[in-house]
């Protein structure tokens, strides 16, 4: 699949959908030439970033019809993926990096997701737009064989 | 894919066969499993993860969650046959320290009935 190919999909914002994210990601990967370890690169930040967005963002809240927009676009030099929602609660990704001491010391706090789309890709942009739509851009350097 | 969960006895150890995925939809009954051993204190724990193909924070979570309160009571939980973009989940989070790791079944049940539990 030769130049930036860039696709778009829309998905229900429940949790259950989680995993048609994946199974389609796994094929636009495998049919974009990138390795499995890239594909679940992939998978594991847009679940991260999903589950953010259901679970925090729309919350027990969520009207009918409520989505979250997929946007994959690879090219021979980088992968980014956006994630948009119109979730009244916006995650904006601020705060500290993982603790891992405190991990030990509490149960069950958050933040291992963002920690794991900042180790995973080289850029994670939050942003909020006047509309009220929020969107997690996820930028990453495609590394190539020559 | 939907997790399947099963629980057995192998003496004093409790292996816990997981497959499919784990993420925030599926974590629940792996959660509630979890929490029931150590409610039990059934704390030497073996973790059959052959059939795991997929693991989110959502699952890292609940294993962080009741490692401290397992080893607290002297137990362990062991990891068994990871496949490795599971254990990649591990690595980026800098937890693969936390767990023992086996090779095969038998390793991690000898880890998890071994006297003296997690380092």
């Amino acid at each position: 699949m030769p130049g930036a190919r860039t696709v778009r999909f829309s998905l229900p914002a429940d949790l259950a959908y989680l995993e048609v994210a994946r199974r389609f990601l796994a094929v636009l990967g495998e049919k974009s030439g990138l390795s499995v370890s890239e594909v679940h690169d992939i998978q594991l930040v847009v679940t991260e970033a999903m589950t953010n967005v259901i679970e925090h963002g729309y919350g027990p809240r969520a009207q009918d019809g409520a989505a979250v927009h997929l946007q994959f676009e690879v090219s021979d030099e980088q992968l980014v993926l956006l994630l948009c929602d119109t979730a009244p609660e916006a995650f904006d990704g601020a705060g500290p990096d993982v603790d891992l001491d405190r991990y030990r010391a509490e149960r069950k706090v958050g933040g291992l997701g963002l920690h794991l789309m900042r180790r995973l890709f080289d850029d994670v942009a939050f942003t909020r737009d006047e509309d009220g739509v929020n969107t997690v851009r996820l930028v990453r350097q495609v590394r190539r064989e020559a | 894919m939907p997790l399947h969960l099963e629980a057995r006895r192998e003496g004093a150890v409790r292996v816990l066969l997981l497959e499919g995925e784990l993420d925030a939809q599926t974590v629940g009954p792996f959660d509630r499993e979890m929490e029931s051993c150590l409610a039990r204190g059934d704390v030497r724990i073996v973790l059959d993860c052959r059939g795991l193909g997929f693991i989110a924070s959502a699952g890292l979570g609940v294993l962080m969650g009741v490692l401290g309160p397992v080893q607290e009571a002297g137990g362990i939980i062991v990891l068994a046959h990871v496949q490795s973009e599971v254990r990649r989940t591990f690595d980026l989070l800098d937890f693969s320290a936390l767990f023992p790791f086996a090779e095969s079944l038998t390793e991690a049940l000898a880890l998890a009935a071994a006297d003296g539990g997690q380092a």
